[in-house]
């Protein structure tokens, strides 16, 4: 008989970290590389090192610091309603019934199209005269809440991450659902015999043994809205003024202006700000899960 | 009967909360049939005199290369999705298994995967120096590279729920590692499968930097099509909401055949993950 | 199980693809019943194309939206493709991708056969370009043809196919006699004059549609590019010796263009307003002036047929003398160019060469009018009365183009310099200061021009 860690062959892993090592390690190790480079698409042949001018032409952009407060907000927009909604929706849907299988898969229902189609579909949504929304606001007298939602600089944000909470909602929702499921009746018996209210048995038993869940959805929210990208990307580009500049355009925009290096430098700031944050949550959240 | 309107009062109101998620997408539809000025005022009422325009489907299968774009989808969409479950699955097996110090940096680096954003620049130019640009191959494995780290994620998680008993039991009836895995492990993982194909076939069918980046036209998928309509200066809504409609069907379909699993694979997948 | 659920999940696909093509098909037939004969031939003639078209050649072609997504463009180069028997294969491009594209893939030598695109404001990968040698090379004008050749080695790299493009002032000629104005207006002075006669009787003096960015910048672009030829301004812009900012003249005019906003002579909704509102008021009266190219002739022609004859094109009278005072009359707007390193070189540039033909420049000329950018091709292409109109201006005023070629030699100078105008003058609409747009302008451009090394930057 084998050892027993004998019997897992590493090759198994051979596909997957091959596959992963050529097209994810080495570009991004090469972009990490690039970040400290003037590379651009005008010089494509030749490039010099430049130390660290473009990180500090970065810190110096006045639109950068403005493309993080606003993903920042987008996040912890987005993360609290897409949760709060999800969570919500999950409670009164979990039971087996017809109703609920139509509630669930036309919540779900978004998340099954393409982000930018999404955006695509807002745009027309959200416009100020014609859109459905405005129309729907003036024909039952609330002229005064009918706003320019993409093109008002107030707005415009707090519009698209509603957009981003309408598409993702049903997600947190389907974890949530899958979470409730997972727990055994027995506890709810066990409640039911202490004669606990339904609000003492959400707060006691369902919460805390669906921890998990949250973790999982947080987790996954926060990084989309951090990572968030298209988005913004197919409804205002980061305008009107660059009220809606996030990371993810202000990355794509070096990039498309061609500023390779530049572009590398933006995306490796990028991405310790998202490390840094998701690692946080995951030590919070994780050590909640054990006090459970 | 107060009791009874109390019962109905929350699926009520659950009921008009579902139309905010029904109603963009019935706006979509019904202008997508209507002719082009009143597309143009997106209004989601019934077409003008009841008349259906089908026509704006037939311009857009036929100038937006739609058999094509559709076939292009299920190519790379499936591939990538193929090549995820396996490599991601055994990956995610010996990750599960064994310990030590390189088996933590492989999966950190996954797990860095869900947070770095596409290089596109470097990825092009090992493309390029591997002639994979313009090639099915080329987009498949880049979409299963953008795959593999929420994948390996879920599936280490439940891989790590499975008993190792079972493993050691499996080996004592003369199983090989390969056999071990094929044929006792790998059909224990049918939930977060299902997860895993419904995520990454989703993430696969709609991109649209991917092959944009790093492919021709002739093998971009549905979601690029509309770019078609959508231009800078000139845009026909009727059009863009037919192709809309034409792009968000397939997925529709395989959702509402594989939803009964995404709850099930969620449940066994992703929050023991 | 696992088998059971792939099989389930293999056959829904293949279900919904074959209901998809089932539908397609069906659908198809029963439109062909429903209509003539000539229909039913169509389909015959489209089976054969079919059978054909797997013998045929094929070229492939990059677009971007902003070019592609109109229906001119693709109906005539269709139309060549017909004519030469060759099958082409289109990669429609979201327009703000296309450049950063059209130069990586140019980089690595991997452009299409085809490129059609705009003479671009910034730089385009140009030594990827063949050199173009049909007969039309000797026949394009002179305010176009420094823009179709490469600057890096001077050969021809670009055939014109879009028009000369007139930008400039719409206006409506019904709502200008009942407030009892005359076009041209000679200066800024006049034009608020006339602006505050518009409001007196009720109509938006300017229409303003800044939510789609490319159009708002057209008010500054017809207006203050003369502003900047003066003395040696573009000389010293382009070494960093002096920014835009710091110029008064460059800040009065963006100034002068503001102000229609704080005077409450544009519209309120402009920052959400669409092109397509915009030609809707300026054909229905809503509005009496709307900044846009000569291409709106074309829109406005086919969407409000009734109302074109009331709408012309004039000059943007934002400069504060009347000695100004120019005309927009620019380049060609759209060009066809063919990368060096296609398979099927002599093919594609053979395309070209049938492109610049009277079949198919008289097909894209009657969708899209326009003055074309050649002369004595031997026969003429529909131009629109917005053309006439800019061109009878041009005899008394001086035009941009003419402007160009005695200053500089025909070298424009000032085009890579653009960057991402259109934004700035958006963000300008949306709340920043005239000297703040302006300033915008100089970081991107001059981070560009770092990026080029150009001298002084």
């Amino acid at each position: 008989m084998k050892k027993s860690t004998e019997i897992y062959t590493k090759w198994l892993m051979l596909p997957a970290v091959l596959i992963y090592t050529i097209f994810f390690i080495i570009p991004n190790i090469s972009g990490l590389i690039l970040a400290f480079t003037d590379w651009n698409v005008y010089f494509f042949d030749d490039f010099n090192f430049n130390g660290i001018d473009n990180f500090v032409r970065l810190f110096n952009e006045k639109i950068f610091w403005n493309a993080v407060n606003n993903t920042f907000y987008f996040a912890i927009i987005t993360v609290i309603f897409k949760n709060l909604i999800g969570f919500g929706m999950a409670l009164m849907v979990t039971k087996a019934s017809k109703y609920n299988t139509y509630l669930r898969t036309v919540m779900f229902l978004p998340v099954t199209i393409s982000g930018i189609v999404v955006s695509i579909i807002f745009v027309s949504i959200y416009n100020p005269t014609t859109g459905i929304l405005n129309q729907f606001l003036n024909a039952v007298g609330l002229e005064v809440l009918a706003k320019g939602w993409l093109v008002d600089t107030k707005y415009a944000m707090t519009s698209i991450a509603a957009m981003e909470i309408w598409q993702w909602s049903g997600f947190s929702m389907v974890v949530f659902v899958a979470g409730i499921q997972s727990i055994s009746q027995d506890y709810y018996e066990a409640a039911k015999i202490d004669g606990a209210s339904r609000w003492q048995e959400l707060r006691f038993i369902t919460i805390p043994l669906m921890m998990q869940s949250f973790t999982i959805t947080f987790i996954y929210s926060i990084i989309s809205g951090l990572k968030v990208f298209a988005q913004v990307y197919g409804t205002t580009n980061g305008g009107p003024n660059n009220a809606t500049q996030v990371m993810g355009t202000f990355l794509f925009k070096s990039f498309s202006n061609g500023h390779y290096g530049y572009s590398a430098a933006v995306g490796l700031v990028f991405m310790l700000m998202v490390m840094v944050v998701a690692g946080i949550i995951l030590v919070v959240m994780r050590k909640k899960e054990v006090e459970f | 009967m107060i009791k009874r309107m109390m019962n109905l009062l929350p699926k009520f109101i659950m009921f008009l909360f579902s139309l905010i998620y029904i109603l963009p997408i019935w706006m979509v539809f019904i202008n997508s049939i209507k002719d082009s000025a009143n597309a143009n005022m997106m209004g989601i009422g019934l077409p003008e005199k009841g008349v259906i325009h089908l026509g704006n489907y037939f311009q857009v299968i036929r100038e937006g290369g739609i058999a094509r774009a559709f076939m292009n989808g299920i190519i790379e969409a499936t591939g990538s999705v193929v090549i995820i479950i396996l490599a991601a699955s055994c990956c995610a097996f010996i990750l599960a298994r064994k310990k030590g110090k390189l088996y933590d940096i492989i999966f950190y680096s996954f797990i860095m995967g869900l947070i770095v954003p596409v290089a596109f620049i470097p990825t092009y130019l090992v493309l390029n120096a591997l002639n994979l640009l313009n090639t099915y191959a080329g987009i498949i494995l880049i979409f299963t590279t953008y795959g593999l780290p929420m994948s390996v994620f879920l599936y280490t998680g439940f891989i790590k729920s499975i008993p190792r008993e079972l493993d050691e039991a499996a080996i004592i009836d003369g199983c090989g590692s390969l056999r071990l895995f094929f044929s006792i492990i790998f059909p224990l993982l049918k939930p977060v499968t299902m997860t895993v194909f419904i995520l990454s076939f989703i993430g696969a069918w709609n991109d649209v930097m991917i092959p944009m980046f790093f492919a021709n036209g002739n093998k971009w998928a549905l979601p690029l099509t509309v770019y078609n309509f959508y231009g800078g200066y000139l845009k026909s809504w009727n059009l863009i909401f037919a192709d809309i409609i034409i792009t968000i069907t397939p997925l529709l379909i395989i959702y509402l055949f594989g939803q009964k699993y995404i709850v099930s694979g969620m449940t066994a997948g992703a929050v023991k993950g | 199980m696992l088998k059971k659920l792939c099989k389930n999940i293999t056959s829904s696909i293949l279900l919904g693809a074959i209901t998809l093509s089932m539908t397609a098909c069906s659908v198809d037939m029963g439109k062909n019943d429903s209509t003539s004969l000539t229909t039913t031939q169509e389909t015959n003639k489209t089976e054969e194309k079919a059978k054909e078209k797997a013998n045929k050649e094929t070229l492939t072609v990059m677009i971007g939206s902003d070019d592609g997504g109109g229906v001119a463009t693709k109906t005539a180069l269709d139309k060549a493709a017909e004519l030469l028997d060759v099958n082409l294969e289109y990669s429609i491009f979201p327009a703000d991708q296309f450049l950063n594209v059209l130069n990586t893939k140019g980089a690595t030598g991997n452009l299409d056969d085809i490129i059609f695109c705009s003479y671009s404001l910034s730089d385009l990968p140009y030594t990827e370009f063949a050199e173009l040698n049909g007969s039309w090379v000797e026949k394009i004008s002179d305010a176009t043809k420094q823009f179709t050749i490469s600057p890096a080695d001077g050969k021809t790299v670009f055939a014109p196919f879009g028009a000369e493009s007139n930008f400039g002032l719409a206006y409506n000629k019904e709502v200008l006699k009942k407030a009892g104005i005359q076009v041209p207006i000679a200066n800024y002075e006049e034009f608020i004059a006339a602006c505050e006669k518009i409001k007196a009787i009720g109509v938006t003096p300017v229409y303003v549609s800044a939510q789609e960015n490319w159009t708002a910048q057209i008010l500054l672009l017809s207006s203050f590019t003369t502003t900047l030829m003066k003395g040696d301004l573009v000389d010293q812009l382009i070494t960093n010796q002096i920014k835009p900012q710091d110029v008064p003249e460059i800040e009065k005019i963006w100034s002068n263009v503001l102000s229609l906003k704080e005077l409450g002579y544009i519209n309120e909704d402009h920052l959400s307003a669409t092109h397509d509102m915009g030609k809707k008021a300026i054909a229905n009266g809503e509005a009496a002036f709307y900044a846009v190219t000569d291409g709106a002739y074309g829109e406005i022609k086919t969407e409000y047929p009734e109302l074109i004859d009331n709408v012309g094109l004039t000059v943007t009278p934002m400069w504060d003398n009347a000695e100004d005072a120019f005309v927009m009359a620019n380049r060609s707007s759209r060009c066809i160019a063919v990368s060096k390193n296609s398979k099927n070189l002599e093919l594609a540039k053979k395309f070209v060469d049938i492109c610049i033909t009277e079949p198919v420049l008289s097909t894209y000329y009657e969708l899209s009018p326009g003055a074309s950018p050649y002369v004595n091709l031997g026969f003429d292409l529909d131009m629109s009365p917005w053309n006439s109109e800019v061109q009878g201006l041009a005899t008394t005023l001086p035009s941009y183009g003419d402007w160009c070629n005695a200053l500089y030699n025909g070298k424009p100078k000032l085009n890579p310099f653009f960057g991402d105008f259109d934004l700035r003058v958006q963000s300008m609409f949306a709340g920043q200061t005239a000297k703040g747009a302006l300033t915008e302008w100089y970081n991107k451009y001059s981070e560009d021009a770092a990026a080029k090394r150009v001298e002084g930057f």
